[in-house]
């Protein structure tokens, strides 16, 4: 690790390294935010809606704990590196949500919502861009 | 309008993650200082009150969940981007507009447009 590796500037950014790991660490946090929607979904269909059956169901807590963890992660992970490379990796957990909502869910994904992911994706790595 | 019922509450989601996510910058610039113990920097207000919109947020997007397709809901998440890419600036001067984070902000809007469009069809089939 350099010295500039350590140094914050004034905006919080880090230097102009990424590590590598810092990429995978981002991968591991979208991967583990995206059970976090999926506990959601498979949770809200099991209870009355109320504020208190929201929060007392394990599935709904386990969800928001794996959120939780994901941000985590994610926070470690940008001291590895640069926010205009890291922030086009976390758009990832688009692609995973869609994926587990078909193959798990057995939700449909038509055209156009392959379509929208593409743009959303895209327009996450033009903004991680704008970053630099 | 019962279609769109879902879509509006991750809408919804999108303004509370957006602030949650100013606070918890506004928050950054004053509460991780040296000085500072642990607990002072957590019970720092602005932070706090970053906290509770995310909660809000996990709150109302779990009840949105039950309106939709999470395939359909989810991206309409992506919208943060959109609405901190246009604030931010306004907080932080350092933060600046330019031409390719306006691409990336119509390219996310014309995605979740796709989206919401998908999703409709997809129920009426």
């Amino acid at each position: 690790m350099s010295p500039e590796f350590l140094s914050l500037d004034t905006e919080g950014k880090l230097g102009s390294k990424t590590e590598l790991w810092a990429i995978g660490l981002v991968i591991l946090s979208t991967l583990i935010g995206a059970v976090g929607p999926i506990m959601l979904k498979v949770g809200v269909h099991e209870i009355k809606m109320s504020f208190i059956n929201i929060i007392k169901h394990p599935k709904i807590i386990f969800g928001a704990f794996m959120m939780v963890v994901s941000a985590g992660v994610y926070i470690m992970a940008l001291k590895g590196g640069e926010l205009s490379v890291l922030y086009p990796y976390a758009s990832l957990s688009y692609l995973w949500v869609t994926l587990i909502s078909k193959f798990y869910l057995k939700e449909e994904i038509n055209k156009q919502k392959i379509m929208g992911i593409a743009l959303i994706i895209l327009g996450i790595v033009l903004i991680g861009l704008s970053n630099k | 309008m019962k279609h769109y019922t879902g879509i509006l509450l991750v809408v919804i989601c999108s303004f509370l993650g957006t602030a949650a996510q100013i606070l918890f910058k506004l928050s950054s610039n004053t509460a991780v200082t040296e000085k500072h113990s642990l607990i002072d920097t957590l019970m720092n207000p602005v932070l706090i009150a970053g906290f509770i919109a995310y909660g809000l947020s996990f709150l109302i997007l779990t009840i949105a969940l039950k309106e939709d397709d999470l395939s359909t809901l989810y991206p309409f998440i992506g919208l943060t981007y959109v609405w901190v890419s246009i604030i931010s600036p306004l907080f932080f001067p350092s933060d600046t507009y330019s031409v390719l984070r306006f691409a990336g902000v119509a390219a996310i809007v014309a995605g979740v447009s796709f989206i919401g469009y998908g999703g409709k069809a997809g129920k009426q089939n």
